[in-house]
């Protein structure tokens, strides 16, 4: 399997939906024993101190499980969307 | 024989110290236990979001407190409850032990009690206004 591909199928999908919604995925070289890779938002969400943050989640290689793991990606997209949603109403 | 029925619990657990997004924390994190959550940021804080399974939900906020505490330089310093509203109370007495860890806090039940007492312990012996390893 080339190594830009996740070895799990449940969280290839989320990476796939994190994608669609135009997160970057980066994927780690050589010598990081667990992280796969690291999903990076494409929005500057305002923190309230002045700042702007893109939203950042590690993927495991290896999670304990995938489908919780693909869950987990998938509520981070719908963190990111929500705190999108509040930005634009205010 | 006594069955321990177990299920899985959501919450978020806020850090503070050493980033959880560098390499090194992320393998030993992982290590430590934490391979059932994800390492992230939003809005500027780093935070672990765990699917923990165990007896019950206060157990689990527990062990994954310990878990990341072993973790050298990085601290716990909030329960985020994405569970049910009925965990609510529990959260907010360990985010009171985290945050003032001089008394330690009340809650009714008395496993909610045995749990929130080894939160507090690993609370009141880390330097104050954080929780580390």
């Amino acid at each position: 399997m080339a190594r830009d591909t996740h070895p799990k199928k449940e969280v290839r999908r989320a990476i796939k939906e994190l994608r669609a919604a135009g997160w970057a995925i980066d994927v780690a070289g050589g010598g990081h024993t667990h992280r796969w890779g690291t999903a990076i938002c494409p929005h500057q969400h305002p923190d309230g101190s002045g700042e702007a943050t893109r939203c950042v989640r590690v993927i495991y290689g290896t999670p304990r499980n995938q489908y919780d793991e693909a869950d987990r990606l998938r509520r981070a997209l719908r963190k990111c969307q929500q705190m999108r949603t509040r930005f634009e109403k205010e | 024989m006594t069955r321990t029925t177990r299920s899985k619990y959501g919450f978020t657990l806020e850090t503070s110290g050493k980033s959880v997004l560098d390499d090194d924390v992320v393998d030993a994190l992982y290590e430590a236990g934490c391979d059932d959550a994800g390492i992230g940021r939003f809005l500027g804080v780093e935070c672990l979001d765990f699917a923990r399974e165990a007896a019950s939900y206060c157990e689990a906020v527990r062990s994954a407190i310990e878990d990341v505490q072993a973790v050298p330089g990085v601290g716990v310093t909030r329960v985020v409850n994405e569970n049910t509203p009925a965990d609510d109370a529990f959260t907010a007495a360990v985010n009171a032990a985290l945050s003032s860890p001089a008394q330690c806090p009340d809650v009714s039940g008395a496993r909610e009690q045995i749990e929130l007492r080894r939160i507090w312990r690993i609370a009141s012996k880390m330097p104050s206004g954080s929780v580390s390893g």
